[in-house]
């Protein structure tokens, strides 16, 4: 009886080692080679795309190979470049709410130019006032300006592969 | 009491090495979590903080005006961000009307080359070099962890947004600082340079990942000695001393073998849209 909860015991050790050595990874990027061997020279077995899942094989420790890791994705063992992969799923875009920044900002400085002196007699810097007078004025609208230049994904997709055939 | 005591030792060899692998799991999520322990909140306060910065910078220095340019340089910008691991970000690519030849980014997806840079370049490879390392910068949060910002867990309200909105004026002089900060690093104090040699291996991954010549970047970086040398009154403080670079980015490139393989610089598409008057 004793012996046979040992059994148990030692295959349930088993199984926890099998479980602890696979790690799942998610490719961050929107394309990530999956190559031949750890390195560009390598051939290309294929692209995977954003978010899809690979499980660890192994992950060399010497210097020229620690930017690679072997993955099983589907049927094929390859490597994909580790800056490319992470142990959580990728995030969505971020989109802040924009707009108010300028009157916040404004508000900001007003508030700081007649508080000067109250902050020098707590003890601020002559460094730290005259920082927050010679800040510069932010520029929103060039910003948003740049930020109104939206190319869709496929032009940039279509763009890419017209230049560099991937 | 030999055969009964066979099980035990199997036990224990399993056990061990069941733990050892557990270590290596341990220490192979430690790694994964240095590449990627932000939360949504750290992320925003990023992309808030970031965007005030480039405000600050065009508060600076001029956009320049000329769509189908700026449009050539956000898609070979984004072509390269199709290859990069932070697509949470949205990135934006801007052209200053600067003579200084140079580039800037900040956090949360700003990037910006100057028309002396651009006009220096000689294929799409080099102007993609240029943007490549902007990039690696704002992947690996160089400014960001430089200057500590970060997000709260309770909400998506970030600190810097708690603090430059802050009753307190001792709190809202330490935001101002942390721009002001940003900025020095930006125009006048440049990169540490353990940054900088990371954002160069990195802008090389990411050009041989989209398919671009990776020793562009050397060549280009050795062109602007050259012409810092012959200019030197456009030197700026943020340039930084090009010979550990081009140790650090030979040996990357042999570590990596990419200097036997054939890759492309697309001259012929980048005189098409950047003129050399």
């Amino acid at each position: 009886m004793k012996q046979r909860h040992i059994w148990v015991f030692i295959i349930l050790a088993i199984v926890q080692t099998t479980v602890s050595a696979e790690q799942v990874l998610y490719v961050q990027s929107a394309k990530a080679n999956l190559m031949t061997g750890p390195g560009f020279d390598t051939k290309l077995i294929r692209v995977l795309e954003k978010g899809e899942s690979v499980t660890v094989v192994q992950q060399p420790g010497t210097k020229e190979k620690a930017r690679w890791i072997q993955v099983h994705y589907q049927s094929s063992d390859g490597w994909v470049a580790k800056l490319l992969l992470a142990n959580q799923p990728p995030m969505d875009k971020v989109s802040i709410l924009k707009g108010n920044e300028e009157q916040l900002e404004k508000s900001t400085r007003r508030r700081a130019s007649s508080n000067v002196t109250a902050a020098a007699t707590r003890g601020l810097r002559n460094e730290d006032r005259t920082r927050m007078s010679n800040s510069g004025q932010p520029d929103y609208n060039q910003l948003q300006e740049m930020e109104a230049v939206e190319v869709k994904e496929a032009e940039v997709r279509e763009f890419h592969k017209e230049g560099l055939g991937q | 009491m030999a055969v009964k005591k066979f099980p035990i030792i199997i036990f224990l060899i399993f056990s061990m090495v069941a733990s050892v692998s557990n270590a290596e799991d341990f220490r192979a999520r430690l790694h994964q979590k240095k590449i990627a322990t932000h939360s949504q909140s750290d992320v925003y306060a990023e992309v808030e903080f970031g965007r005030r910065v480039a405000a600050q910078v065009l508060g600076r220095e001029n956009l320049l005006s000329d769509p189908e340019l700026i449009k050539y340089v956000t898609l070979v910008g984004q072509s390269l961000v199709l290859h990069s691991p932070r697509q949470e970000l949205l990135f934006h690519f801007g052209i200053l009307n600067s003579d200084s030849v140079n580039a800037y980014s900040t956090p949360g997806g700003y990037v910006f080359i100057t028309k002396a840079a651009l006009a220096l370049a000689e294929d799409e490879a080099e102007l993609a070099a240029i943007l490549a390392h902007e990039i690696a910068h704002i992947n690996s949060r160089h400014i960001v962890r430089e200057l500590n910002i970060h997000g709260t867990e309770s909400d998506q309200l970030s600190v810097f947004t708690r603090m430059i909105s802050a009753s307190s004026d001792a709190t809202r002089v330490a935001a101002n600082q942390a721009l002001n900060s940003a900025m020095t690093l930006l125009f006048d104090q440049g990169y540490k340079i353990t940054d900088e040699l990371e954002a160069d291996q990195q802008a090389m991954l990411l050009l041989a990942s989209t398919g671009y010549d990776p020793s562009a970047l050397p060549r280009f970086l050795q062109r602007v000695d050259e012409y810092l040398a012959l200019n030197p009154a456009k030197r700026t403080p943020t340039h930084p001393s090009s010979q550990q670079r081009f140790h650090q980015i030979s040996v990357f490139l042999e570590e990596e073998r990419l200097m036997a393989k054939k890759q492309l610089t697309l001259k012929r598409r980048f005189s098409h849209y950047v003129s050399k008057e």
